[in-house]
């Protein structure tokens, strides 16, 4: 029996080399991928036995890991539903959004710029710590914000038009990130079927994760257009009837109620912007070509990502020589898509002497010991427009408010400088109301945007100024007062 | 005097002592009384087992004792860490009760000789044993598979014992049919295939494993007794045709049973594919498999990973659990043990003076050999999974029993045939250290 036993042994041998070559390729060359896996738990479970660095707003943790006493060593937990979308979440089975995302390695401690402290920690034993992250929102202001929002679907997004940083980025509806960050796995999943499930989106960031129809507001980037041509001036005299006929085509673009925008039937630019006279800017977007529009709102930033934690969508002008779509873009309707943010943008460098300042929503990194790592400095982004342009807007701005269609944005004392916009998407449904402004107007200290979403009053046919001016306006004053107080 | 296994003894009883100081300290974070009692019992029982050996079987090999207890106590260690004190315990007792039993081999048993004299008695003990389970009152289905007997409160799987009868009755059958089982008819392809009338055995065996794979949905046993069986033909008969045929009927037996029952339909495919369901069907073993890439090559660490995201972490997919914490260091040693255990087993077969002992030996080799293959590669995905134990690993007190009393058989076997051939003149050490092929 022996040649038998000895194949069989040398046969035993072959396949337990299998079995390890098996166990080398799962262990060593297929480790990474595996451990990699979206779906694969143990690694987001290393998370837990960190105690991750908390996200700061005004000198407050937002965001923080607290001891547990559960398999998990630490959980996260967040304070108010009003952070939620720039602060984002981090969950064990659902991964991380916003700056938990965008900052995990900081946060979590593993970040280069820590491998001193990770040294430290190992010497001392324990836990990993990691760093913080200090955001520049203003904590009343964005709670102010989202308390403002109610049960609204919108956003605000409140600039400070010198160093771009973020005083406010609130999204309505929103939702508790706690439920996602739980180290509870039924709770959470139960929570993030429901969110999925939800019709009105509570994930989606609306103040820069997703575009809308701008109309009016958008009056400001045609204006600015036609003053950069070189063609125009503040005082330029352009045509306002009733209604305005496209030329080479059929198609008529109409004020609301049908009514000229000025009695001489003949408008400034200062004057049509104020009254946001649609006629007037209808022409202006035929005279000028949308070529020349979406070069200045290039200029703005339309097209860019940015470099937000979170990331922020791109803002569109679609270019054309159709005369009908030049003019419907003009007044910021047929394709054009605008973030909450880049609006906010725009009112800014109007406000900064047409300079767009880099958004920034994270001021200061600190290592686990507390000690400043860094200093977020202020980039200019781009000079979009130049000064006199810019400080010719600014008097347009002013006009809406004192004159025009503005009026809920005034503030005793302070010049405020603002624009009304209310967006038609489809007939039938409810428009958007858009309120952009900054103040104080020959000071600017802050520039802020609030759109509601299908906030408009649906019996109000497009043009109207009437919803941005008594829905979205209101927020921006009250929001304004609040940060200008302090400041 | 046995001195090397001693020794080796000593070190396996350090080992497991301080693998269960680090999971305390690890998992923990405190050392425990039952950390400490635990690794004492064990090494208690282990040197009373080797005290049996010096007195009753001086000459049988002196490696297998520490190579089983090693995978025995780290067996006990993983089940300390995934379920805790009790587990552990309870599992202790089974350690005790099992080597009792392999005691009892040793001091009881005069030779092998009455184990082969009535191999159809043992056969049919055995399909007994297997039909055990649906018995009224004390039979007992769990998670799908009718496999247990309900004794009071202990769950046995008469399955494991019937491995043992089984492995018995098979050796002596074929050591008695040895020449007739060689006899040649017809040569068809090149393959010298046997007598028709004397493949009905091998048929008899492959309708029964068809019927546990059916009757009591064991993919696991039903494969390790066929392949098995023809692998003993093989050795007994030196024909590679019987290879041919058992791999046919393995083939024809395994595409049924796919294309007609569900459950085995889904291993197979959750085999094919494991990630095609990750929440569901493919759980377990891709959670496994996220448990084995943890690892890596030096593990997390005893206490420090996630094992217990796999269910059935300590008994059957025990062996991921070790791969996850030990890394595929721990996995190899594991398996190298597992292969120190075989290559003995093999050489007593080697060496066996009857074809009766040889048959036996290599009948516990490809049994153990196969439940290693069948468990490892399950639980690593490269083969289907199955509900076979991890030989001396698992939770789990009926697979522990027969596994030592299968090393129990060895021991005689060994001790015996070393007898035989130095009747007189006492062993040194240096001629028990090893036995030579």
């Amino acid at each position: 029996m022996k040649p038998q036993l000895n194949k069989l042994a040398i046969g035993f041998g072959a396949v337990f080399l299998l079995l390890f070559a098996n166990l080398t390729y799962l262990q060593v060359f297929e480790a990474n991928s595996l451990n990699n896996r979206a779906d694969n738990k143990r690694s987001l479970f290393k998370q837990y036995d960190i105690d991750r660095g908390a996200i700061i707003v005004s000198g407050q943790p937002v965001a923080y890991s607290v001891e547990t006493d559960g398999r998990f060593k630490f959980e996260r937990r967040y304070v108010s539903p009003a952070f939620t979308h720039p602060v984002g979440y981090l969950s064990s089975i659902y991964g991380a959004a916003g700056v938990e995302q965008a900052e995990n390695l900081l946060l979590a401690g593993t970040a280069d710029s820590l491998v001193v402290d990770r040294f430290r920690q190992l010497l001392d034993g324990g836990a990993r710590r990691g760093g913080s992250v200090a955001l520049t929102l203003d904590s009343s202001a964005q709670l102010l914000a989202y308390q403002l929002l109610g049960n609204r679907e919108g956003a605000v997004v409140a600039i400070e038009p010198r160093s771009g940083k973020i005083l406010i980025s609130a999204s309505s509806p929103s939702f508790d990130a706690n439920l996602l960050a739980t180290t509870n796995a039924q709770t959470m999943q139960q929570s993030w079927s429901r969110l999925i499930a939800d019709k009105t989106n509570p994930l989606l960031n609306r103040a820069y994760r997703e575009t809308w129809a701008p109309g009016s507001v958008f009056k400001l980037i045609t204006a600015a257009a036609a003053l950069e041509s070189g063609r125009y001036t503040e005082t330029t005299k352009i045509p306002a009837p009733a209604t305005y006929k496209i030329p080479g085509t059929k198609n008529t673009i109409s004020n609301w109620q049908n009514a000229p925008c000025n009695a001489s039937g003949e408008v400034t630019l200062q004057e049509a912007i104020a009254v946001s006279c649609n006629t007037a800017f209808a022409r202006l977007g035929v005279e000028l070509g949308s070529k020349q529009i979406s070069k200045v709102a290039a200029a703005f930033g339309f097209g860019s990502n940015f470099d937000l934690p979170g990331s922020v969508v791109k803002s569109l002008v679609p270019e054309t020589t159709d005369a009908a779509q030049n003019a419907l873009i003009a007044i910021g309707q047929f394709d054009v898509r605008v973030t909450a943010l880049q609006m906010a943008l725009v009112t800014a460098a109007i406000a900064n002497e047409g300079v767009v300042m880099q958004p920034k929503l994270i001021s200061e990194t600190f290592a686990p010991d507390l000690t400043l790592l860094k200093s977020l400095d202020s980039n200019v982004y781009n000079r979009a427009i130049k000064p006199t342009t810019a400080a010719a807007l600014n008097q347009m701005m002013q006009a809406v408010v004192e004159l025009g269609t503005g009026s809920n944005a005034r503030i005793a004392g302070v010049k405020v400088a603002g624009k009304t916009g209310t967006a038609e998407t489809q007939s039938g449904a409810a428009p958007h109301a858009w309120f952009v402004a900054f103040a104080p107007a020959d000071a600017p200290k802050v520039a802020i945007v609030v759109m509601l979403a299908g906030g408009g009053a649906t019996d109000q046919p497009a043009g109207s100024q009437i919803s941005g001016n008594q829905l979205a306006a209101p927020i921006a004053q009250r929001l304004l007062v609040e940060l200008l107080g302090r400041k | 005097m046995r001195r090397t296994e001693q020794r080796l003894l000593i070190l396996t009883s350090l080992v497991n002592l301080a693998s269960f100081l680090i999971i305390d300290l690890s998992a923990r974070g405190y050392f425990s009384v039952i950390g400490f009692v635990i690794p004492l019992a064990l090494a208690g029982i282990f040197f009373g087992f080797h005290f049996i050996l010096v007195k009753y079987r001086p000459a049988a090999d002196q490696l297998l004792l520490p190579a089983a207890a090693i995978l025995t106590a780290l067996g006990v260690a993983m089940i300390y860490r995934l379920t805790g004190g009790t587990g552990a315990l309870q599992q202790t007792i089974w350690v005790f009760i099992s080597l009792i039993a392999a005691a009892v081999i040793l001091i009881k048993l005069p030779n092998t000789r009455v184990l082969l004299r009535t191999p159809l008695v043992f056969m049919l003990a055995g399909l007994l044993l297997l039909a055990a389970p649906f018995l009224p009152v004390i039979g007992a289905t769990i998670n799908g598979a009718t496999l247990w007997l309900r004794v009071g409160p202990l769950s046995l799987q008469p399955a494991e014992f019937a491995k043992v009868v089984l492995i018995i009755g098979f050796a002596g059958y074929l050591a008695k049919h040895q020449s007739q089982l060689t006899f040649i008819q017809r040569k068809i392809l090149g393959i010298e295939l046997p007598r028709a009338k004397d493949i009905l055995p091998l048929l008899i065996v492959w309708a029964v494993s068809l019927i546990i794979l059916v009757g009591q949905r064991d993919l696991g046993t039903s494969l390790l007794f066929f392949a098995s069986a023809v692998l003993l033909l093989y050795i007994t008969t030196a024909r590679s045709s019987w290879l041919v045929i058992g791999f046919v009927l393995l083939i024809l037996g395994g595409a049924a049973a796919t294309a007609i029952f569900d459950h085995v339909q889904q291993r197979f495919n959750i085999w094919l594919d494991p990630f095609a369901d990750v929440a569901g069907s493919g759980f377990q073993v891709v959670q496994a498999i996220y448990g084995f890439a943890a690892g890596g090559i030096f593990g997390t660490g005893l206490g420090k990973g996630n094992s217990n995201l796999v269910p059935y972490a300590e008994s059957d997919f025990i062996f991921a659990a070790i791969a996850e914490e030990l890394g595929l260091v721990g996995a190899a040693a594991v398996i190298l043990l597992y292969g120190l255990v075989i290559t003995k087993a093999i050489k007593t077969a080697a060496v066996g003076r009857s074809p009766g002992n040889s048959l036996i030996a290599s009948g516990i080799a490809i049994f153990m050999f196969l439940q290693v293959l069948i468990t490892v590669g399950g639980v690593s995905g490269a083969l289907p999974i199955t509900g076979l134990t991890t030989i001396f690993l698992s939770a789990g007190g009926s697979s522990l029993v027969a596994s030592w009393i299968l090393i129990a058989i060895l021991f005689v076997l060994q001790d015996q045939d070393h007898a035989l051939s130095n009747i007189t003149t006492p062993l040194s050490d240096d001629q028990t250290r090893a036995i030579k092929l």
